[in-house]
């Protein structure tokens, strides 16, 4: 009774994470809460080490966690908690794209699709070869003969050639070149597109976020320092140029991060347009600047 | 499981090549010698090998990895390997009856040393190596895996030396030449089945516990 009332609740995220804990020796994930709503593209992005892939892996089940509450497409991840069939129904509408390919260098695209007719129940082989077309993946090639890139695209074509409604990438896009990546978030776009499915990506690429995520989060050492839209993100963030003596005249509550140089100093601040009616010279803040401001702040 | 016992086949079939020439070359070997025992008794340990070979390749791609993301499970990904095992193992016992079978066309060939109480023998302390060496290999890999397996057949036949030479209790052959071949068969096969789901059940839990 209990679980149904969870997942009763837990249905307007297709992901929803609650307070994720989990020691690695001093690493630390430490309270990681996340939501990734239908109908967004959620880029989770951290330096390396941040602790991405431990979430995703804990989200996957493929680690324990401490503590913390995992809700899949409503249903909460319990490792082994409950029977296996009860847990494949909703798997069915998972895909999951890691940073390597996960198929046997033996196997060729061809076999892997046999292989994954047995897996998936709504497997789309028209749409799994569709996509190899698409991606010029060569189906009679062993994966071991597959360049990075083309591994990538081909899990890529096996996420996406069954029902699922999230998408979990990590580190998935990496391997690609611009043009093939540009073809792939189009297609994570159109994915998104009916507000049914979700795509949760994480990346250190963040022009790839920049251009396709709805809503950021950035993890900073084992903990989410920020979630917001994208656009409010990129509307409210903004680098101040400034001497050093202007610097002081900024309040440190309001500093979010800053580099200082011979010349003067850089500022990433909240509030762009209060800052430009004071007379300050503002640049826009992309999201790189602002992951690398928030780095460096900790470094110092 | 129908999927992962493809994987595991598609797998081999990229060695098919290699395992041809292994069995003529052995063949070659065991027309030469003049005995046929030691080659039936490789074709069944070939066959148990094919499954480590898959769960090293298993390993290097990461591929237990994902599939636990998808509707399969932990029992299914276990069961489907040690299935693999005993079907490669059963093929492998095949491969042997049917080289004995040939064998005897050539009367210049010794076959004396091979029978089916010594086939599943072979097959049943197969068994027993390879039901330390798969939640080995789960818990840390291929590689020690291979230690553990080449460890517990220095183990099993260490016993048998000890037994035999050692603590001088040896068997009377005729004693072993009067157990008909269908008591070997159920002992070997019930015991075995009774080993490997021990180990499966071991299997279970480590990778269960196990962080991917």
């Amino acid at each position: 009774m209990n679980r149904m009332m969870e997942e009763n609740t837990n249905m307007e995220y297709a992901l929803e994470v609650r307070g994720l804990t989990k020691h690695y020796g001093s690493f630390v994930l430490d309270q990681v809460s996340l939501q990734v709503p239908y109908g967004m593209v959620v880029g989770f992005i951290g330096e390396n080490g941040a602790g991405k892939s431990t979430t995703i892996k804990a989200i996957l089940n493929l680690i324990h966690k401490e503590t913390g509450d995992i809700y899949i497409l409503g249903h909460p991840m319990q490792r082994d908690g409950k029977p296996e069939s009860d847990s494949a129904q909703w798997k069915e509408q998972l895909g999951v794209i890691f940073d390597e390919c996960n198929m046997p260098a033996e196997l060729t695209a061809k076999e892997i699709h046999h292989i994954m007719k047995e897996f998936y129940r709504t497997w789309e082989e028209k749409k799994f070869f569709d996509y190899l077309k698409q991606f010029r993946v060569p189906a009679d090639k062993k994966v071991k003969e597959l360049s990075k890139g083309m591994k990538m695209k081909l899990s890529i074509a096996i996420a996406l050639s069954h029902d699922s409604r999230l998408l979990i990438l990590d580190e998935g896009t990496s391997g690609l070149d611009p043009v093939v990546r540009n073809e792939i978030m189009d297609i994570f776009r159109e994915f998104i597109e009916d507000g049914e499915h979700s795509v949760l990506i994480s990346s250190h690429i963040t022009s790839d976020i920049e251009k396709i995520a709805d809503y950021i989060i950035i993890l900073h050492q084992g903990k989410v320092v920020m979630e917001e839209t994208k656009d409010d993100l990129l509307e409210q963030y903004a680098i101040i140029q400034c001497t050093k003596e202007q610097m002081t005249k900024i309040p440190a509550d309001q500093i979010i991060g800053k580099t200082e140089n011979t010349y003067g100093a850089h500022v990433l601040v909240k509030g762009a347009a209060k800052w430009k009616q004071e007379g300050y010279v503002v640049d826009r803040a992309s999201i790189e600047d602002i992951l690398l401001y928030i780095v460096k702040r900790d470094e110092v | 499981m129908k999927g992962l016992l493809l994987k595991d086949l598609y797998n081999m079939k990229g060695f098919a090549r290699q395992y041809v020439i292994v069995i003529l070359a052995m063949a070659v070997w065991g027309a030469c010698m003049k005995n046929i025992s030691f080659v039936s008794i490789y074709m069944v340990i070939l066959g148990g090998m094919m499954s480590i070979s898959t769960m090293s390749m298993d390993e290097n791609s990461g591929f237990n990895k994902f599939y636990l993301t998808t509707p399969g499970g932990v029992r299914k990904l276990v069961a489907a390997k040690y299935l693999f095992f005993v079907l490669t193992v059963a093929a492998g016992m095949l491969v042997a009856l049917l080289i004995r079978e040939i064998a005897m066309l050539f009367p210049w060939l010794n076959t004396s040393g091979f029978d089916v109480g010594t086939l599943f023998v072979t097959g049943f302390i197969l068994a027993a190596a390879f039901s330390v060496s798969f939640p080995v290999i789960y818990k840390y890999g291929a590689e020690k895996g291979r230690y553990f397996y080449i460890a517990a057949f220095l183990v099993i036949f260490a016993v048998v030396y000890l037994v035999n030479y050692v603590a001088h209790i040896p068997v009377p052959e005729r004693i072993l030449d009067s157990i008909p071949d269908a008591v070997y068969v159920a002992g070997t096969v019930g015991s075995g089945a009774v080993i490997i789901f021990i180990s499966y059940l071991f299997s279970i839990r480590i990778v269960t516990r196990k962080e991917w």
